[in-house]
């Protein structure tokens, strides 16, 4: 199981905001943008909200989970 | 006629200096380390220490660097890494970087100066260095079993491969994870 999320899209929708600038709102690293944005780096709960309400929006509406069967 | 190394007498009659001359140097680097952490956060110069990507990057690059420049020295000068100190100095830079890691943390008043990917990916490595260093101090201690090492060169050896695999995994996972 992974877990994806719709980040780069939001990002898209949100005047297309660079990872560099979620970053400094977030209070997190660019690099940590780009993993999570890949699904390398499994956020943790806390970051997950910040995401997502910085978004206006859900977590679930965030994130998601990938079943490798599918 | 016996030939005389002059390099090789230089360097014994220049010992004692470039000893002094190490230690005075690494007295003088830990004095203004300790002046900065004390001095730094009530000064103006608080707002330029700041904690970002490219510190946390930097201070890798500078592990990896003196990581590779320790064990270099240890395995062409085993003689004069411990004698001269020179072990202490290859440290140095890594030590100060981590004096503005402490700075950043003072004038934040919070331990948390790092976001959770970064945090995660020195844990990872720690453990990692963990696991490598047990089977390198195995390899260091068969070849003091053997005698074809001796003296107190393991410390340097075991020194510089820890903060080398370290620094390399940190940087790895951080860049590719």
């Amino acid at each position: 199981m992974k877990l994806g999320n719709n980040i780069k899209r939001c990002r898209f929708d949100n005047d297309d905001m660079s990872q560099e600038a979620l970053a400094k709102e977030i209070g997190v690293s660019r690099q940590t943008i780009i993993s999570v944005e890949k699904s390398k780096y499994v956020p943790s709960t806390l970051l997950a909200f910040k995401i997502a309400r910085f978004f206006n929006k859900s977590v679930e509406e965030i994130f998601y989970v990938i079943n490798d069967e599918n | 006629m016996m030939k005389i190394n002059l390099n090789y007498i230089n360097l014994i009659v220049m010992e004692p200096h470039i000893e002094k001359l190490i230690k005075l140097t690494l007295l003088l680097i830990i004095l203004l380390a300790g002046l900065s952490y004390w001095l730094i956060p009530k000064s103006k110069l608080r707002s330029k220490f700041q904690m970002n990507e490219s510190v946390f990057v930097i201070t890798q690059s500078i592990g990896i660097l003196c990581g590779v420049a320790g064990l270099f020295i240890t395995f062409i000068y085993p003689q004069y890494i411990i004698e001269l100190h020179v072990w202490e100095l290859l440290i140095m830079p890594y030590f100060i970087i981590y004096i503005y890691w402490l700075i950043v943390i003072k004038i934040r008043k919070s331990t948390e100066i790092l976001d959770e990917k970064q945090e995660y990916d020195m844990s990872k490595s720690g453990g990692i260095t963990f696991g490598i260093s047990i089977p390198a101090m195995v390899i260091i201690f068969i070849l003091y079993q053997n005698e074809i090492v001796k003296g107190l060169i393991w410390f340097p050896y075991y020194i510089f491969i820890t903060i080398l695999i370290f620094s390399c995994s940190t940087l790895f996972y951080f860049k590719n994870n």
